[in-house]
C-alpha cells in the first residue's frame, strides 16, 4: 500500500488553483522534504526536477506523483499520511502553491484507516 | 530617505514594509503585498511588499551596478568603517530589532535582544576582515625566473535566501560577509519575518553605504526566490531551509553555474556519560533543545544518555521541562514563546502521534498549552519522549520543535553509533568528565560543529555547516572567505632571456 494515501478537499481546492494559473498543465510532482524550517513537508515542484531513479515513489495525491530522497523515503514508506493544505499559510520553502494562499502539509491518517 | 518603512504601531496598525532596492524605499513592480502574523496571537504585524521576479531583476541590476562602480573601487579599509557603522547602528537599537523578531516569529524577547548584540558583533568581525583578505606568493619550481602569486576577489553579486528562525541573525550572516570580501547583496528574508532585514537595510543607508550596495526583497520562495536563484546575473546563493529547496536551487544555480552554499538542517545526538554532573547536564540538555522552541537547526534534538544514568536523568529533565514558562514572548520573564506558524504547530503535532504510534513512552508534554491567554497562538509544551530507539521517525527526521527524544546508550562505540546513525550532520554534543573520550568521540562524530560540555556556541569566527544532507559550505570564520572570493593566479617571467619555443 503506497504511503501516500492521497489528498484532502482543501488541499485539491489549492492545487486546483496552482493549476489554473498554468493553462500549459505543466507537470507536477510533490517532493517530501526534510529538515530545517521547511521541513517534513511536501514541496509542489515541477515533475522535471524530480531525480528519476534515486527519488523514491511513495504514491500519489490528485494525480500529482508523490516522491522522498531515499533517507527519507525509508521512514515515510512504512508511514501513512495524505496531503493536506492550510489556508492563508506562508512557507520558506520554493513550493508552488505558496503565492495561492495555501501551503501544502502532511497529515497522519488515524489509526483506523492507515 | 524615500519612503522608509513605518515604526510599528506608529499609527496604531501593521508597519509598513517595502522593498529596499538601489538605496530607496519602493513598493515591488506588481503592487502586491503580504502580511506578516504575530505567532502570539495571530495579528498583522506588518503588511509587506512583495517582491517578484521582476524586482528580483532590479534589485541584481542595481547590485552589478554598485559592483561594478563606487564598491569594488572603495579601499578595504573604507569597507571596514562602514560595516562598522552598521555594528553600531545595530547595536544602538539591539532591543528594538529584538523586539520586531519577536512580533514576527516569536522568539522570547531575552533571545531575540541578544541576536541582535551578537548581528553587531557579526559585522563587527567582517569589518575587521575586510582589510585581511589577500592572496599567496607560490616558490616558483624554477626560483628566480618565474614569479607567481594569487589575488583574492570578491565573486560579485550574491543572493542570500534566510530561513525565519533567526532573521536579523541569519541576515547578517547572508549580508556581513558578503560585504566585507567586497561583493554586493541581494537579500531575500523569509516571508514569515520580513521586518528586521529590512530594518538591517534602513541601518545601511544611514550608514552610508552606496546605493545598490545592499538590496533587500522580501517576496514567496517559488517566485522571488527562485528569480534569485537561477539569475544570470547572480555569481553565488548562500541558502538556509530545508533539503528540496536546497536541491531546487543547486538545480537552477546551473543557469550559470554560480556556486551555492547550503545549510540544511540537523538531527543533532547530544550524548551525556554517567560521569557528569546531573544538574549541569540537565540543564545543558534543555538548552540544547529547547532554545527558540526547538526551531535551531543544530539543536540537540536527541539526548543519548548513558544507561546507568537514564532513569535518573530522564526524571529530572522531564521534571524541569515541565517547569519552563511558555508564555507572551514579549515578557523578558519568558523562556519559550510560541512556534512561528500553523504550520510548525501541525508538524509538532504530527510527529507526537506518530511518537506515539511508534511506541516511544511521552513522558510530559505532547498539547497546546491550557492557559486561555495562550490559545489563539501557536503554542506548543514542552515534549519529552522517553524509551526511544534511534530507529524511529521522531529520533530520525527534524521536527523543527519543542519535542526530546532521549535515547539509550550503554558505552562509547554505541553512543558514536547511534550518534552518526542519522541522515544530517549539522551538530553533536558530548558531556562528560573525561576529556580524553571527549576528544576521541569529537573526532568520530560525523557533524560540523561539535560541542564538549556546552551547546550552541556559535560565533561569528567560527566556521558552521554541515556534514551529509545537512548541506554543504561554511558560514563564518575565515573559512567563509573562501565561498565569497575567487582566487586569480598571476605569472611574471622574471628571465633575461626570451624563451622562444618555436625559434627554428
Amino acid at each position: 500500500m503506497a504511503a501516500c494515501a492521497g489528498l484532502t478537499p482543501r488541499a485539491r481546492r489549492l492545487l486546483d488553483r496552482v493549476r489554473a494559473a498554468d493553462p500549459a498543465g505543466e507537470a507536477l510532482a510533490f517532493v517530501v522534504s526534510g529538515g530545517c524550517c521547511g521541513g517534513t513537508n511536501p514541496v509542489l515542484c515541477r515533475r522535471t526536477t524530480v531525480l528519476d531513479g534515486f527519488d523514491v515513489p511513495l504514491g500519489e495525491a490528485g494525480g500529482v506523483p508523490v516522491f522522498a530522497h531515499p533517507d527519507h523515503a525509508r521512514y515515510l514508506a512504512r508511514d501513512r499520511f495524505v496531503i493536506d493544505a492550510l489556508d492563508d499559510a506562508r512557507s520558506d520553502t520554493f513550493s508552488l502553491e505558496i503565492p495561492y494562499g495555501g501551503r501544502f502539509v502532511l497529515r497522519e491518517l488515524p489509526a483506523e484507516d492507515a | 530617505m524615500a519612503g522608509a518603512a513605518t515604526p510599528l504601531g506608529a499609527e496604531g496598525g501593521p508597519a509598513r514594509y517595502q522593498l529596499f532596492i538601489n538605496g530607496k524605499f519602493v513598493d515591488s513592480r506588481s503592487g502586491k503585498t503580504f502580511e506578516s502574523i504575530n505567532p502570539h496571537d495571530r495579528s498583522v504585524v506588518a503588511v509587506v511588499a512583495e517582491g517578484d521576479k521582476a524586482d528580483i531583476d532590479a534589485a541584481v541590476a542595481a547590485a552589478r551596478a554598485a559592483y561594478d562602480g563606487p564598491w569594488s573601487s572603495m579601499p578595504p579599509g573604507e569597507r571596514a568603517k562602514l560595516l562598522l557603522k552598521m555594528a553600531d547602528l545595530i547595536e544602538a537599537r539591539a532591543m528594538d530589532l529584538g523586539r520586531l523578531d519577536t512580533l514576527d516569529m516569536g522568539a522570547p524577547l531575552l533571545l531575540s535582544s541578544g541576536m541582535a548584540q551578537l548581528a553587531a558583533e557579526t559585522f563587527r568581525y567582517w569589518a575587521g576582515m575586510a582589510t585581511k583578505i589577500h592572496g599567496l606568493t607560490m616558490p616558483a619550481m624554477r626560483p628566480g625566473e618565474y614569479l607567481g602569486y594569487t589575488l583574492r576577489e570578491p565573486v560579485g553579486v550574491v543572493g542570500g535566501i534566510t530561513p525565519w528562525n533567526g532573521p536579523l541573525i541569519m541576515a547578517a550572516w547572508k549580508t556581513a560577509p558578503a560585504l566585507a570580501c567586497g561583493n554586493t547583496v541581494v537579500l531575500k528574508p523569509a516571508e514569515h519575518t520580513p521586518m528586521t532585514a529590512l530594518e538591517l537595510a534602513r541601518i545601511a543607508a544611514e550608514a552610508g553605504l552606496p546605493e545598490g550596495v545592499l538590496n533587500v526583497v522580501p517576496g514567496f520562495g517559488p517566485t522571488a526566490g527562485a528569480a534569485l536563484a537561477q539569475h544570470p546575473g547572480v555569481d553565488k546563493i548562500a541558502f538556509t531551509g530545508e533539503y528540496v529547496t536546497g536541491r531546487l536551487i543547486v538545480q537552477m544555480s546551473t543557469s550559470n553555474l554560480k556556486t551555492v552554499t547550503l545549510e540544511l538542517g540537523g538531527k543533532s545526538p547530544h550524548i551525556i556519560f554517567d560521569d557528569v554532573d546531573l544538574e549541569t547536564a540537565v540543564a545543558n540538555a534543555l538548552f540544547g533543545i529547547y532554545m527558540n522552541t526547538g526551531q535551531i537547526c543544530s539543536a540537540g534534538t536527541r539526548i543519548l544518555v548513558q544507561e546507568s544514568l537514564y532513569d535518573r536523568f530522564v526524571a529530572r529533565f522531564v521534571e524541569r521541562s515541565q517547569q519552563i514558562k511558555v508564555g507572551d514572548p514579549t515578557d523578558f520573564a519568558t523562556r519559550m514563546g510560541p512556534l512561528v506558524s500553523e504550520e510548525q504547530l501541525r508538524k509538532v503535532e504530527r510527529y507526537v502521534e506518530i511518537g506515539k504510534k511508534e511506541g516511544a513512552r511521552l513522558a510530559c508534554g505532547g498539547g497546546r498549552p491550557k492557559d486561555p491567554a495562550l490559545a489563539r497562538g501557536f503554542y506548543h509544551e514542552p515534549t519529552v519522549f522517553t524509551e526511544v530507539d534511534n530507529k524511529m521517525q521522531i529520533a530520525q527526521e527534524e521536527i523543527f520543535g519543542p519535542v526530546a527524544s532521549l535515547i539509550r546508550f550503554r558505552d562509547e562505540d554505541d553512543a558514536v553509533r547511534i550518534g552518526n546513525d542519522v541522515i544530517y550532520g549539522l551538530a553533536a554534543g558530548i558531556q562528560t568528565k573525561d576529556l580524553k573520550r571527549a576528544h576521541r568521540i569529537a573526532k568520530r562524530l560525523q557533524a560540523g560543529t561539535v560541542w564538549i560540555n556546552t551547546w550552541h556556541m556559535i560565533e561569528p569566527n567560527s566556521p558552521f555547516g554541515g556534514y551529509k544532507l545537512s548541506g554543504y559550505g561554511r558560514e563564518n570564520g575565515v573559512a567563509m572567505v573562501e565561498h565569497l572570493t575567487r582566487l586569480k593566479q598571476v605569472w611574471v617571467d622574471l628571465n633575461d632571456f626570451t624563451m622562444d619555443f618555436f625559434a627554428m
